[in-house]
């Protein structure tokens, strides 16, 4: 939001002003106050989004998000996910949290310069729609499935190699790059925790497509 | 004038609190997210009069001089006047405001209702806005909600609920505010519930126990990734991982979506999605008629729904700036109060009129409501600070348009101040206010309150304390 | 955040009586400490020692209580005093920080042991698909860039294809023109209320920061574009006819005489939203300066105080001192805008005077400065600034942000400053400034 002006003006005391932003005096809680400089140096965020060079990653902002999956899932955008099947995830209800603004109706005027806390809800349900879509297009598709293709989506709870072989296509798809020996493991450790294979399929792709590696660049 | 020696919070209270916090557990019937520190919650919601609301247009109207009202209304036994409902509108078209009295108000609430004068030190829309929730620094940078996030609200899951933009959604200077008290921006009201649970709702996705299976598989993912090894120290990947863990489940643990989800059910078909609408959707729409299409109603309901569950307890909320024209004309202005460069007299009647009707509303919900639904806690309204926050004043005029001006006052509700008092005055022959001495309140036409009292003020009366802050004894009233 | 700015480094080191600075402390600053940030171009940042103006940082506050006398005659006694303290608490001292190009008041940035980053293609291709075309890279196009002879070559291909692309063009270039334009549905077209219809300013925003189009047009452009992509000359006609009734019409178009344009800050949005209908248009003006010389006067950025001024023209009581101290530099920045409309009402009805010109409007128009040089109109003003250093500074600011979501670290000032300084070699082509910027060590660094 931002308002009209008239008279842009600045006034400032010139006397009698000793602000100051240090640590030592900004203390407003006891010993179990969770808020402090710690926290941040943890990642908990402030003013600063920069970390030392070489470890500055480029958040995938909604847009890129979206179109890794349309691009990953071979899915049309329109289909990629809809809150009650009819407001778009990605442009609207979850447009801010995805690192988009809307600066015509809500005046925002600048995107957030880092994901916000619920981030990570909104990046799961938009996952979890657009895996959910794949598998109803693969399950009609039949022989012709596209990406969950490597166990069948009914039946029999798909064995650690099927998983493997899934999550060797999800890594692929959604990060551009082979699964390594040790996520294959962690992978093949997954089989049995989810005997019904269609949810075990939305339950890798969900946990491969909302990993880090594919939130930032 | 006695400062403050140390900083911090009252030590008692703060590890009463933590000992609370450890002991107690969540149980059925209340808030999930009360953590045992209801007894040391305090709310705080600052409702942004955005674009310069002049206090010369309310409670310290005048009958004379260059702002001068006919008309005035006063409330018995109290020192506030009211400005009488004017009948203006915008560009001779469309008529403007909802007709609510502020002298209504003032019956209703004018025991609680304080009005501090001030002299602000910009009239910059975003610099001064951010003064006025920063109170220009005065504790190293940390904004109100910040402050209060961070001192009342711990361990809640959103506890800087951001329903306003501009300046006054800014972060504060104070580099070690955690994020977990940064405000959380909600961009629409009525559609935020959505994202504050991972699955629910999604046509074909999994239950709970899958999502925590696929959650697990996760992170054991991540853990053996390049990825993560490469980028081990990045803060933003830090925080956003931090987050994820933090408070995920605990939203959909307590059914966060259902609470907050203030959608129409059948125009939504929100049951064919596993959805139900809010089950105190009668409460605030009972106060809240608009909220399917008035923004500031919206943000107003899902604020307090937000505090009543325990997801939050600083809530900042501000009026859309589209006017929200309907057959019987708009309620709001055009860029809220700022329209006054066009309409001094009618921007600011028919705003002033819009942000008190529905503080009203929201004063009587907290009225109504136990902290974290437990009555031994005692009514929100008992640990709340309605802070009615502003750029600046508008210039001293009676009609036409009218410029910023440093010069004006703020109003401030709650019952842990003394209120039905005017801290400062008016000078009749300019209009401009004047301050007063914050330990006897005795007004003082020497005096300049500036922003860093305001703040003052209000953390005085919640119980915080930091370097630097007077004591406005006259203000505080007493628990 | 920090800025690279012009004018003088403490407005005043505030709470002391000695302390009000002149912009004498910004050259004693700078020519102590050269490396410092901002002093490459002997311009200091206010930031080194306030939050945000008048507020002192943790730095600022320790030479306020370091001086002994007024600020020009102590002011170097006062900064030996503190260089060995660490006044932001980081764990560097205050001349480590000034030294390696990082904030002595500032808590959140230090100074760090230079990394040992190696330039990786293949990050660079990641970042730049998602960035500038929106669409992030398969599998396929990664592989393309590990076994290529001359990754690079790839890279530069394929942003070619991402700064030719509608996602780039009609979508990434509008959310950065956002806070320039600052639309609001409400009031621009097709609103309740219409003053302007902002949209040919996130058009022509878009033209000139594509196809290799000079980037200095964003202060001298006397086209518009119209819906079509196509350039427009000339006066354009409001769209739909102004009206009074449910809905408020008195804006659209274009209408301001060609001759007097200066690119995004003569739009009709651009002056009637800002000006609105200020005799001064102040607002105008810090906005202009604010996002396109990238300082913010309500910051403390950018002060360049101008002898006898503020001369209070409009009677807005700014000599006050408190005021003063930025309207000297405000007041003499904003008269040329004083002789352009910003909302009128019958006038604008009847004949959209909205963001027209009117010599007889203010008697301000010449009597303005502009980096402490005299300016005759705002076409004048226009054309100091986009030749000026902050002006390349700031374009190439905006695009590393824009990519990266933050500003340069200490430790790539050395690239930024390459960036911008190349603008002129590049005959001032966003696109080229792009392709240098996915070169740096910032954009495609790795840790080995």
């Amino acid at each position: 939001m931002k308002l009209l002006g008239i008279t842009l003006l600045i006034a400032i005391g010139l006397l009698g002003c000793n602000h100051k932003v240090k640590k030592h005096n900004v203390r407003s809680a006891g010993a179990n106050e969770e808020t402090d400089a710690s926290a941040n140096a943890k990642g908990g965020g402030g003013m600063n989004e920069s970390s030392p060079a070489g470890l500055n990653l480029v958040w995938k902002r909604y847009r890129a998000f979206e179109g890794g999956l349309v691009q990953g899932l071979s899915l049309p955008k329109a289909d990629v996910c809809k809150e009650l099947g009819q407001y778009s995830c990605i442009d609207k209800i979850h447009l801010t949290v995805l690192g988009g603004n809307e600066p015509y109706q809500l005046g925002q005027y600048e995107r957030p310069s880092a994901p916000t806390a619920l981030t990570p809800l909104a990046v799961e349900r938009v996952i979890l729609a657009a895996c959910g879509k794949r598998l109803e297009l693969d399950k009609a598709a039949g022989g012709g499935a596209l990406v969950f293709k490597f166990f069948p989506l009914a039946g029999a709870s798909p064995s650690a190699a099927q998983l493997k072989a899934q999550a060797g296509e999800l890594y692929k798809r959604f990060l551009a790059r082979e699964a390594e020996g040790p996520e294959l493991d962690a992978v093949a450790a997954f089989a049995g925790k989810i005997a019904n294979p269609e949810k075990a399929a939305i339950s890798l792709c969900l946990a491969i497509g909302s990993s880090a590696e594919n939130i930032f660049l | 004038m006695k400062r403050q020696e140390k900083s911090g919070v009252n030590r008692r209270q703060v590890l009463l609190g933590a000992g609370a916090a450890a002991l107690a557990a969540p149980f059925a019937g209340r808030s999930l997210f009360a953590q045992g520190n209801s007894s040391q919650k305090k709310y705080i919601f600052i409702i942004c009069a955005a674009g310069g609301a002049n206090i010369l247009d309310s409670f310290l109207a005048q009958a004379t001089g260059p702002a001068a009202f006919t008309n005035l209304v006063t409330v018995n036994g109290s020192p506030f006047k009211a400005a009488p409902v004017l009948q203006n509108s915008i560009q001779g078209a469309i008529p403007l405001g909802n007709g609510y009295a502020q002298a209504t108000f003032l019956q209703k609430f004018a025991a609680d209702t304080a009005v501090m004068t001030c002299e602000v030190s910009s009239v910059n829309h975003i610099i001064a806005a951010k003064r006025a929730i920063s109170g220009d620094n005065a504790f190293g940078g940390r904004t109100l909600p910040e402050a209060i996030a961070s001192t009342f609200g711990k361990s809640l899951p959103l506890a800087n609920l951001m329903l306003a933009g501009g300046g006054y959604a800014l972060h504060g200077d104070d580099v070690t505010v955690s994020d977990a008290y940064r405000g959380q921006f909600v961009a629409d009201p009525l559609m935020f519930a959505f994202a504050t649970h991972g699955y629910k709702g999604i046509t074909g996705a999994v239950g709970p126990d899958e999502m925590r299976a696929a959650r697990e598989l996760r992170l054991q993912l991540e853990s053996v990734s390049r990825f993560q090894q490469q980028y081990k120290g990045s803060r933003i990947l830090d925080s956003y991982q931090r987050n994820r863990e933090r408070i995920v489940e605990s939203l959909e643990k307590g059914d966060t979506v259902t609470k907050l989800m203030l959608l129409d059910p059948a125009a939504n078909n929100l049951s064919q999605y596993g959805f139900q609408v809010s089950g105190d959707i009668d409460l605030v729409r009972g106060k809240f008629p608009n909220l399917a299409t008035d923004p500031y109603e919206a943000r107003l309901a899902l604020g307090f729904l937000a505090a009543k569950s325990g997801l939050s307890n600083a809530v900042t909320i501000a009026p859309s700036q589209a006017p929200q024209i309907t057959a019987q004309g708009s309620p709001n202005s055009p860029i809220a109060f700022d329209w006054s460069h066009v309409d001094h007299r009618g921007a600011q009647n028919a705003m002033w009129s819009y942000i008190l009707k529905g503080i009203d509303g929201l004063i009587d919900l907290l009225k109504a409501t136990d902290v974290d639904g437990d009555p031994s806690q005692g009514k929100m309204w008992d640990r709340s600070m309605i802070y009615i926050a502003t750029e600046f004043g508008r210039d001293k005029v009676s009609s036409g348009g009218s410029g910023h001006h440093l010069n004006n006052g703020v109003v401030l509700i709650s019952p842990l101040l003394k209120g039905n008092k005017i801290y400062g005055g008016v000078d009749v022959n300019t209009g401009l206010t004047y301050g007063f001495d914050p330990a006897t309140g005795a007004p003082d036409p020497n005096r300049k309150m500036k922003e860093k009292h305001i703040y003052g003020a209000i953390a005085h009366a919640m119980g915080l304390s930091f370097e630097g802050r007077l004591d406005y004894t006259a203000m505080v009233r007493k628990a | 955040m920090r800025r690279f700015l012009v004018g003088s480094l403490w407005l005043s080191l505030l709470g002391s009586s000695h302390a009000l600075a002149t912009s004498a402390s910004t050259d004693i600053f700078c020519q102590k400490y050269p490396k410092a940030l901002g002093c490459e171009s002997k311009q200091a940042s206010c930031a080194i020692c306030h939050t945000a103006v008048p507020s002192l940082n943790a730095y600022g506050d320790d030479i306020k209580g370091a001086l002994t006398g007024p600020i020009d005659a102590t002011l170097i006694g006062a900064l030996d005093k503190i260089e060995a303290l660490d006044s932001d608490e980081d764990g560097a001292s205050n001349i480590t920080e000034i030294e390696h190009h990082s904030a002595p008041g500032n808590g959140s940035i230090k100074p760090e042991a230079d990394a040992q980053l190696a330039y990786d293609p293949v990050i660079a291709m990641r970042r730049l698909r998602a960035i500038y075309c929106g669409n992030p890279a398969s599998y396929e196009d990664l592989q393309k860039v590990k076994t290529a002879a001359d990754p690079k070559a790839i890279l530069h291909a394929e942003l070619n294809k991402c700064l030719a692309s509608p996602f780039w063009k009609g979508e990434a270039l509008f959310r950065l023109a956002d806070k320039k334009i600052q639309p609001l549905s409400a009031i621009g077209f097709g609103g309740n209320v219409v003053i302007a219809d902002y949209r040919y300013d996130y058009r022509l925003f878009s033209y000139i920061m594509s196809d290799d189009h000079d980037v200095r047009e964003l202060l001298s452009a006397n086209y518009h574009i119209d819906e079509s992509g196509a350039r427009v000359e000339g006066v354009i006609a409001r769209q739909e006819p102004a009206q009074v009734g449910q809905r408020i019409v008195i804006g659209g178009g274009q209408p301001l005489d060609p001759t007097r344009r200066a690119g995004m800050i003569t739009t009709q949005w651009f002056l009637a939203f800002y000006t609105m209908f200020a005799p001064l248009p102040r607002n105008t003006a810090s906005q202009t300066y604010r996002e396109y010389l990238g300082m913010d006067i309500a910051k403390g950025e950018g002060l360049m105080p101008v002898a006898n001024e503020p001369r209070d023209v409009d009677a807005r009581n700014v000599k006050q001192a408190d005021c003063a101290v930025c309207h000297s530099t405000l007041d003499p920045l904003s008269y040329a805008f004083s002789t352009y409309v910003g909302i009128e009402t019958v006038q604008a009805f009847l004949f959209n005077s909205n963001g027209t010109y009117r010599a007889t409007r203010q008697p301000w128009e010449a009597q303005g400065q502009l980096f402490g040089q005299p300016v005759t109109n705002l076409l004048d003003w226009a054309t100091k600034a986009r030749n000026s250093d902050p002006f390349k500074k700031n374009i190439a600011n905006m695009f590393f942000k824009q990519a990266l979501s933050r500003d340069p670290l200490p430790s790539e000032q050395g690239e930024f400053e390459a960036l911008w300084k190349a603008l002129p070699d590049d005959a001032y082509s966003a696109n080229k400034l792009i392709h240098r910027l996915i070169e740096t060590k910032a954009f495609g660094g790795k840790r080995s």
